[in-house]
């Protein structure tokens, strides 16, 4: 049984059938639990729309979004908020942390609408695992552009949810930043974290299990990951 | 961490936007307590001036050339060649009125312009045992009660013009007599008076059985009304007035000016709540990708409302603090365009809760739209963009 199953997503914007921009235009994929996958095609084919659906906050025209056995659509708003909360965590490309919060709080976001009682003992101990832990208390502004990005993921990770997602998350990094980040999601996918990443530097896919390829809103590839990587666009 | 420190720390960021929300709110609060502060102050003042004079009653001429203000009426007679309308015949008549038993004290007087010490002055000539039973708030600042006709008693404001203390002497019209006490402050006439017995004053000026006026004090306040009655009708010639009236028509012309203040505070404290409503909508556009991550991550549409809201609250709980003090403040420290009306400004508590359950109700009503605006944000839509 796969953990995500995407069928036959279909998004477009306006309501005008004959001028209407089709983002994503029949889209269906599976996703199995554990799996690293990497969203890959050039600027605008609809890889962000796909991610924003796939997080739960953006539905989709038509077609189909499970995720463990929960058709997500049918949910209303507020529960598709508490979804996002539970098995969801995002990692964005730049801009991504509160700025008037440290990155303790930032970690803590996600658990303060939670009822745990250790939120500052499990967002510092997972900093603390993403080599942040003299940091906990440094304001985003006073971090570097790696070390943000590790903030922004110890906030994805910090409530263990079932699947990272995560939207050209080294998009903004120099190179050797971008490596230390993509492993930093390859240690998590080793410790059997499921993950769909969008990238769109090819370098980034090698660790991934599988790549789509997403070309004018439709999907053009959808394979393992061995070695070489064929752009099909 | 909680949601009121997250919205704690963000005003904390955006302090310049943040003030502007408190200074609009502080500035229509403001204005509220400080008509409230005066028509409170007011309100003393009248409650005291009906408790001490409540029971007068004052007869004077219904003609007059020159007046003086008496408790709040004018007061003619003061001229000396006036037609002679009231007389201590007079007293007897009011003596024999039916409702004589209704009242306690008698006190005729006669205003008579003196020459002290080369000073303008005005003398009242009164039966002392009368008159100090009639003004029972009198007290002396120094010396003791007269206890022969050749003594008088100064007001505070007479004493202080004229140099006089109580063991002075002074010369009205070539006879000696002494100053056996100086009153202490009333914030009335009797303060620019000097008052002297009346016998002597008739003989002295020679103004025979003339009267300027007669108070009257009730027994009962609830009398007063019928009191006045009777004594219309005895003295036909002569205005009668209840000190309880001039103060209700004071308290009427003062509730019109109060409730014009109180409708422009209310335009003041509206402008305040579309300065809170624009500020708090601009500062939740420029919020867009924040609330976008907020929802991303998993926070309800009521969460990022009551965030919002939870910023509106303390915004407002400081701008009605701000707004109380600086209303009150400014009545305070304006005290001079109050010091003729002799209002007494103090703090009060109520006023105070007022300010704040004001503020607090404004702040967060006017925040309702910019809140359901960003709770319904579109997070894709905000993280788009990043
Ligand atoms: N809110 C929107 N309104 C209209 N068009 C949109 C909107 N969001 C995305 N699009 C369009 O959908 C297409 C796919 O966008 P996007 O998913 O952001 O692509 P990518 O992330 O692959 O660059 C683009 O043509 C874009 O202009
Ligand atoms: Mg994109």
């Amino acid at each position: 049984m796969s953990l995500v199953l995407a069928d036959g997503l279909v998004k477009y914007f306006g309501a005008d059938e004959t001028t209407r921009v089709h983002a994503l235009d029949g889209v269906s994929f599976k996703v199995n639990r554990g799996e690293y996958v990497a969203v890959m095609g050039p600027s605008g084919s609809g890889k962000s729309t796909l991610l924003t659906i796939l997080g739960a906050m953006n539905p989709p025209s038509s077609g189909k979004l499970v995720i463990d056995d929960i058709d997500v659509y049918s949910l209303s708003q507020e529960k598709r908020a508490d979804f996002r909360r539970e098995y969801l965590g995002f990692v964005f490309q730049q801009l991504q942390l509160i700025p008037y919060l440290t990155a303790l709080e930032n970690v803590m976001l996600p658990l303060v609408v939670t009822s745990r009682k250790d939120k500052k003992e499990l967002a510092a101990s997972t900093l603390e695992r993403l080599g942040l832990g003299s940091k906990l208390n440094r304001l985003p502004s006073e971090l570097s552009g790696g070390e943000q990005s590790r903030v922004a993921i110890a906030r994805a990770i910090v409530n263990s949810p079932p699947i990272i997602l995560a939207d050209e998350p080294i998009g903004s990094l120099d190179s050797k930043t971008g490596e230390e980040v993509l492993s930093v999601f390859k240690q998590l996918h080793d410790e059997g974290q499921t993950i769909i990443m969008v990238t769109h530097n090819p370098d980034s896919v090698k660790d991934a299990d599988r790549l789509i390829q997403l070309k004018d809103g439709k999907m053009v590839a959808n394979e393992k990951v061995k070695g070489q990587i064929v752009l099909a666009f | 961490m909680r949601l009121r420190d997250i919205a704690m720390k963000n005003i904390i960021r955006r302090k310049g936007k943040m003030a502007l929300i408190i200074i609009g709110l502080a500035v229509g609060i403001a204005t509220l307590v400080s008509i409230i502060t005066v028509m409170l102050a007011f309100q003393k003042n009248i409650d005291q001036q009906l408790s001490t004079y409540g029971f007068n009653i004052v007869i004077y001429p219904a003609s007059s050339n020159l007046s003086l203000n008496y408790g709040g009426m004018s007061i003619s007679g003061v001229d000396a060649y006036e037609v002679k309308s009231l007389s201590m015949d007079d007293l007897e008549k009011i003596r024999s009125l039916q409702i004589a038993s209704k009242i306690m004290a008698i006190s005729p007087k006669l205003l008579q312009p003196a020459d002290i010490k080369g000073e303008q002055a005005l003398l009242i000539g009164t039966d002392f045992k009368q008159e100090f039973s009639v003004k029972k708030w009198w007290r002396l600042a120094s010396g003791k009660k007269p206890s022969s006709p050749k003594e008088v008693i100064v007001g505070a404001d007479a004493a202080k013009k004229l140099k006089l203390n109580a063991g002075d002497f002074v010369e009205l019209n070539g006879q000696k007599f002494a100053v056996s006490g100086v009153l202490q402050s009333a914030g009335s006439q009797d303060d620019n008076l000097i008052f002297c017995d009346l016998k002597q004053v008739q003989s002295l000026y020679g103004r025979g059985k003339e009267l300027s006026l007669i108070e009257v004090t009730a027994r009962d306040s609830g009398d007063t009304d019928l009191v006045v009655k009777a004594l219309e009708k005895a003295l036909p010639q002569a205005s009668v007035s209840s000190i309880k009236q001039a103060v209700k028509f004071k308290e009427k012309a003062m509730s019109s000016l109060i409730r014009f203040g109180l409708t422009v505070s209310a335009i003041v404290i509206i402008i305040s709540g579309f300065v809170v409503l624009t500020t708090m909508s601009l500062a939740v556009i420029d919020r867009k990708r924040e609330i976008g991550i907020f929802r991303a991550i998993g926070y309800r549409q009521s969460t990022i409302f009551k965030i919002i809201l939870i910023e509106a609250l303390i915004l407002s709980l400081i701008g009605g603090i701000a707004g109380y003090a600086s209303g009150f403040g400014l009545i305070y420290t304006v005290p001079i365009l109050f010091k003729k009306v002799n209002l007494v400004v103090k703090p009060n508590i109520f006023v105070l809760a007022l300010s704040v359950g004001m503020s607090v109700l404004v702040g967060l009503i006017s925040s309702l739209l910019p809140a359901k605006k960003a709770a319904s944000m579109d997070p894709a839509d905000a993280l788009k963009s990043l």
